[in-house]
């Protein structure tokens, strides 16, 4: 019984001293007038095409068919609301994550999102 | 909508409970009246396992005894293009270390891939059912604190280390019915210290989360598992996790595969951020691999 309170007593403590609760803050340099093909298909590029092109993994996201693959029938894209788009969820891992071999820097998920959050534009 | 879920979901946890007790009760007179005395030995092998798809069970490892542990998840199968279901697409993978420090006490360390999880988990055996009926169930307190290591810059502008931490805390009730079917009910709580309130809308720090899981043995080293876990808190794109499997155990490994909704593999990640929808076709295959040393 003693050690049944010990380690609950340290887990309690554990749990005390550690527990917060902080809501996420964008970091104040959050872009502005995302261009789609200089800003987002370079991301595509670097992470995505490799599996993501013509003929294999859709969405295709070479810079020919991105556009088109990401909003047709908003499959992917919801312009205007990155939280319903199925892009934005996987990049930031809600369901399966993308890149799958390791998240995306903030600064290019950021930039996915403010691209969407500014109505998904073919820039 | 997410009231009835509730109501019918404690409607069901009080159902389980009351014809667990009531079962007991019955045999527990049975033995009154024939007069024999039983010796209080736990229940055989209630589970082949200390985890089940994606839950873990009332199992807790015996003294001196270390399990290494893979846990894989593959990409889910409906995706639409040809990925042989989901073997070719996106997959996560744990790999974790448990160890049985004192009589009905372990503690374990893992690595999970997807948002770099790094856990330690904790579990101790409350009450063990006995064969003799005296003790109808068993109840077990599983743990865990884990760790983001991905890059500081994931955690936005007022980042502190605290942000990274993450816990998860589970009561397990379970019973063996017979030889063939063990059942086990649990209830879940988790507290994230960030939630991403403008990507997750309606997201909280503290869930909360009810799981069914279940073995029906069909040999005895084989067993068709399966789990149904319903999230109570979380926002409504948040989905609950279906799971059928097999199980072939042997006395020092298990296997156990299994389709599943769940992709995260962290019980606090699938609790709050599982979006895969079961009804959907959102559901991948995943598989389990344990391995004991005693020493």
């Amino acid at each position: 019984m003693k050690r049944v309170l010990k380690v609950l007593s340290v887990s309690i403590l554990i749990f005390l001293f550690s527990c917060t609760k902080d809501y996420y803050t964008p970091p104040g340099n959050m872009p502005e007038n995302v261009s789609f093909s200089s800003s987002v298909i370079p991301i595509f590029n670097n992470n995505c095409v490799s599996c993501h092109n013509s003929g294999s993994t859709e969405p295709d996201l070479t810079p020919d068919n991105a556009y088109a693959d990401l909003t047709a029938n908003n499959a992917y894209v919801v312009p205007g609301k990155p939280e319903d788009s199925k892009l934005y969820h996987r990049i930031t891992g809600q369901g399966s994550l993308m890149p799958p071999g390791g998240s995306l820097p903030q600064n290019d998920i950021n930039i996915i999102y403010v691209w969407i959050k500014e109505g998904a534009l073919n820039n | 909508m997410k009231k009835t879920i509730l109501k019918n979901t404690i409607i069901l946890v009080l159902t389980a409970v009351i014809i667990m007790i009531s079962q007991n009760s019955v045999q527990a007179q049975q033995e009154d009246t024939s007069g024999a005395k039983k010796v209080q030995k736990p229940v055989r092998s209630p589970w082949d396992s200390d985890m089940l798809i994606e839950t873990q069970t009332g199992v807790v490892l015996p003294t001196k005894t270390l399990e290494f542990v893979i846990q894989h998840r593959f990409g889910t199968i409906n995706s639409e293009t040809f990925d042989l279901a989901g073997i070719y697409g996106a997959s996560n993978i744990r790999l974790g270390l448990s160890y049985g420090l004192f009589k009905n006490f372990q503690i374990g360390l893992g690595t999970t891939k997807n948002k770099k999880y790094q856990d330690l988990n904790w579990k101790y055996k409350i009450l063990t059912q006995t064969r003799s009926n005296s003790m109808p169930l068993s109840l077990t307190y599983y743990g865990n604190m884990s760790f983001y290591a991905l890059e500081d810059e994931y955690f936005g502008e007022n980042y502190r280390f605290a942000d990274r931490i993450s816990y998860f805390n589970q009561l397990i009730i379970g019973r063996k019915f017979s030889r063939v079917v063990s059942i086990q009910l649990s209830v879940q709580y988790s507290h994230f210290n960030m939630v991403d309130t403008i990507n997750l809308q309606g997201i909280k720090h503290d869930n909360f989360g009810l799981g069914l899981a279940g073995r029906i043995k069909v040999s005895p080293q084989t067993s068709i598992n399966f789990e149904y876990d319903q999230p109570l808190t979380s926002p409504d794109k948040i989905k609950p996790n279906i799971s059928l499997g097999v199980e072939i155990a042997t006395s020092s490994h298990d296997f156990q595969i299994f389709v599943t909704t769940y992709s995260g593999i962290i019980p606090q990640e699938n609790l709050c951020y599982n979006t895969n929808d079961f009804f959907k076709g959102d559901i991948l295959l995943g598989f389990n691999i344990t391995r004991l040393w005693g020493f």
